[in-house]
């Protein structure tokens, strides 16, 4: 198992590399520069004095030496600063990433704990009325965008009941209060379309697992239904669950950009994607590393926690 | 247009600065600038309510201003928070008249290039320093150093030579005539700064330290900026707020539903699907109307057949522009035909003439077209209301046999195809004059900054000269008349319309004033009542 994870831990090396110099080079090759982006369309600035901006910039040098350069800091734990504010990006990472790991734990607590009792209870009960009124609730889950929820969820709660802010986020340390009444609809508008997925999966699978042999020997045995479930039904269909679970939550660190956007939370989402519109580079080049190796290190978990389901898993 | 935004009276310090200032530019102080405007059916504000102090105004703004020096930034949003902690030697009135801020007289001399510039006692900067001559010579250079790197840096090209002969008075000699110097130095980018705030860090991106009515107290990204009081500032008993609080809020409807939630007490920018609403809600009173913004199509002349007069007054004929303002901005928006709109003092006073399908055909039969004619009509993606239009635009064009492709980019590909000439046919908005000069030059001028239809002609460059060396303002007016006639039958540019903008406040906020810049600095006359 320990030659297993740090043989994944050893992996990660390439991968994270590939994935700054695939960064770098898209990044760069969209059209576009920072300076016009600051400058706008609405110019009043004359050709001498853009150059001198794109100078203050430090633009000028070429591409390798300046992918080099941030190459040679990063491994030296300094991310940078962004070119436009200026502020060190460990910093603005310190402010925005437990926002949007925040915004992804409970939307996947809030997602999961339905779906995977939905999920059980639709397939012990498969074809019943519980059964399609799952389906039919998750379908609707699937169908609507989550910036659609978002916006659906704000109007109701916010404007008409007057019951949730639709901004005005603090941090749990500096008011807990206003923190949780910030983050409860983004959070359902996350984690709504991420049940309803979770709950397909786990419906799926617990039937599949359910008409297998062992399933119906156990049963031939005369052992209880419950203990059938949680001993032989349930680990076994909980490896497609957890496949499943793992890309999706990994997937909304750097999907939240539209719910931060709706909501006015400080993310990384948010912060990534402006930072692309406005041709940020250094932000976008330590940022994407950084969810890249959050996304990785997600993986590796979930690889772990495989091992632990399955026995036979444990001396691959 | 003040009907609902009547601040109490704030006495000018000096009557003697408006006397000067006339020797500048003929009826300056006394003309406002546009005229009265629709009267919208929400309820109106007292005329003569006492102020009361005391309450932090929480305020949902669109954009984010990522940073906070003057000097270093062009952003709208930025401008907004820098409009509330600094200050210019010039302000703009709501109704962009120049008048004193922190001169607080100036005089002229004979040949239209000297400025001397009295400052105003009893400044002080936030950090408790007295303003002194040296702050702006300072500002100024700072903003012309080619290593600042600023973008405002055309705002003070023109100035030839600065000179302090004492501590309140600084002495400006242009390098040529330039009657829009005094709205340039109105412009928030050129704002006055103090140099050791300036040094301890290497520039003021991150905190604000200026001499206006609010301090800086923090700037959380992405979220909010907090400002509070400046107990010395120098107008007596303002700001009458403990506080103003930046909540960044870009998506329309979250803001709309902020202010209709009471999570904040005013919005700017409010969305025009939202204005029905808002005026339908007893709590709220909206400001507005007419702000400096234009929207517009640009060709480009460099290649055929937009370098040809006839296909261009074709396209000019075909636009009918009231369905585009229905599209675009719900019907909250004036046609235009000249750049500016009549209203303002050297506002277009022709008439719009009616849409001419038959006229359009006509012309267009006399160009010569590739065949398979599909002309790209970039626009903006970012923004809805430049996506509507190009719709609609597009189905104009249909109605003339010209069959044009919408191609919606995203903000910095639209910037670099616009500029390198990579487009055939630009839907264009823009936002901010003060002077008429700026857009004129920037866009029409040979060679202009601005620039992007690649157009050039002799007698629009002179007229142009013209304009900012004549000092009486009602001959500047009849200048830029003839300038915008040229530029309405040459058609480099197609002016659509201009769409109105308002602010949304809760009933209890009294004493704010619409300013037609868009900007917030009314805010140091703003109380909360209750």
């Amino acid at each position: 198992m320990l030659i297993f994870i740090l043989r994944r831990v050893l992996l990660m090396i390439p991968v994270l590399l590939g994935v700054t110099l695939v960064t770098f080079v898209i990044v760069r090759s969209i059209p576009g520069d920072p300076v016009e982006v600051l400058l706008g369309a609405d110019r009043r600035s004359t050709p001498e004095q853009i150059e001198a901006i794109r100078q203050s910039y430090g633009l000028d040098q070429p591409l390798p030496v300046q992918y080099v350069k941030w190459l040679g800091h990063v491994v030296q734990g300094d991310l940078g600063q962004s070119l436009r504010t200026k502020r060190p990006l460990t910093e603005e990472l310190r402010l925005r990433l437990p926002v949007t790991i925040q915004l992804t734990i409970f939307a996947g607590i809030l997602a999961s704990i339905p779906a995977l009792l939905v999920g059980v209870l639709a397939a012990l009960k498969r074809n019943t009325g519980i059964d399609y009124l799952a389906t039919v609730v998750t379908l609707i889950g699937i169908s609507v965008p989550s910036f659609l929820l978002a916006t659906l969820l704000v109007l109701l709660f916010s404007f008409e009941l007057k019951i949730l802010p639709p901004i005005g986020y603090r941090t749990f340390g500096d008011d807990p209060v206003q923190n949780l009444k910030t983050m409860i609809l983004p959070s359902v508008s996350l984690g709504l379309p991420l049940a309803a997925v979770l709950m397909r999966i786990t419906r799926s699978s617990v039937l599949e697992v359910m008409g297998q042999e062992h399933v119906r020997t156990a049963r031939a045995k005369g052992l209880p239904r419950s203990r059938v479930l949680m001993r032989h039904v349930l680990p076994n269909a909980g490896i497609p669950i957890l496949t499943v679970a793992g890309i999706q939550v990994a997937n909304l660190l750097g999907g939240t950009v539209i719910v931060e956007q709706i909501f006015g939370l400080p993310g990384v989402g948010r912060y990534v994607y402006e930072a692309i519109a406005n041709r940020d580079y250094p932000v976008v080049q330590s940022v994407t590393l950084v969810l890249a190796f959050l996304f990785v290190l997600v993986s590796l978990v979930v690889d772990v926690l495989y091992a632990v389901l399955d026995p036979r898993l444990r001396h691959a | 247009m003040s009907r609902f935004t009547r601040s109490p009276a704030s006495p000018l310090s000096s009557r003697t600065s408006r006397r000067t200032a006339l020797a500048l530019g003929g009826s300056l102080a006394a003309v406002p600038i546009f005229g009265p405007s629709a009267i919208h059916a929400g309820a109106l504000q007292d005329a003569t309510p006492v102020p009361v102090s005391g309450g932090t105004l929480r305020v949902g703004v669109q954009g984010d201003p990522t940073e906070l020096d003057p000097h270093l930034t062009v952003l709208a949003a930025a401008g907004l928070v820098v409009g509330l902690v600094y200050e210019g030697l010039v302000e703009v009135d709501p109704e962009l008249v120049p008048r004193p801020a922190l001169a607080e007289s100036w005089d002229v001399s004979a040949d239209d290039l000297t400025f001397t510039f009295a400052l105003r006692p009893g400044v002080t900067f936030h950090n408790g320093r007295p303003l002194v001559a040296s702050d702006v010579v300072y500002s100024f250079e700072r903003i012309r150093n080619p290593e600042t790197g600023s973008p405002s840096a055309s705002y003070v090209s023109g100035i030839a030579s600065m000179e302090t002969p004492d501590e309140r008075t600084v002495v400006i000699t242009l390098a040529s005539p330039d009657s829009s110097f005094l709205s340039k130095l109105a412009f928030w980018g050129v704002s006055i700064l103090p140099r050791e705030e300036v040094e301890k860090t290497g520039d003021l991106t991150q905190t604000m330290v200026g001499t206006g009515p609010f301090t800086f107290t923090e700037y959380v990204p992405n979220t909010r900026i907090v400002l509070g009081p400046n107990a010395a500032y120098w107008q007596p008993g303002k700001p009458y707020l403990d506080g103003v609080e930046l909540n960044i809020v870009p998506e329309d409807t979250s803001r709309t539903t902020a202010l209709v939630s009471s999570t904040v007490d005013m919005i700017e920018q409010v969305p025009h699907k939202d204005i029905a609403i808002l005026e339908s809600d007893d709590a709220i009173v909206l400001a507005g109307n007419r702000t400096t913004n234009l929207r517009w199509l640009t060709f480009n002349t460099r290649k055929p057949p937009f370098d040809s007069v006839d296909f261009r007054q074709a396209v000019a004929r075909a636009m009918d522009r009231q369905p585009i303002i229905d599209a675009a901005v719900f019907g909250y928006g004036e046609p235009l035909i000249g750049l500016y709109p009549e209203a303002f003092w050297a506002g277009y006073t022709g008439e719009i003439p009616p849409v001419d399908i038959e006229g359009a055909i006509a012309l267009l039969a006399g160009v010569s077209l590739p065949s398979d004619f599909r002309p790209r009509l970039l626009t903006w993606s970012q923004y809805g209301f430049l996506s509507s239009t190009s719709v609609v635009v597009q189905e104009q064009l249909r109605q003339v046999g010209i069959e044009a492709e919408i191609d919606a980019q995203e903000n910095g590909i639209y910037i670099e195809n616009y500029f390198t000439g990579n487009f055939d046919i630009a839907v264009m908005g823009a936002s901010g004059y003060m002077d008429p000069n700026e857009y004129l030059e920037q866009s029409f001028k040979t060679d202009g900054v601005n620039n992007a239809a690649g157009y050039s002609n002799p007698e629009l460059d002179a007229l142009l000269e013209q304009g900012l060396v004549e000092t009486d303002q009602a001959a500047r007016a009849e200048i830029y008349q003839q300038a915008q006639q040229i530029v309405i039958e040459d058609a480099p540019w197609i002016s659509l319309y201009t769409s109105d903008t308002y602010e949304g406040l809760r009933s209890n906020v009294k004493g704010f004033t619409h300013m037609l810049s868009g900007g917030l600095e009314m805010l140091r006359d703003t109380w909360l009542d209750g």
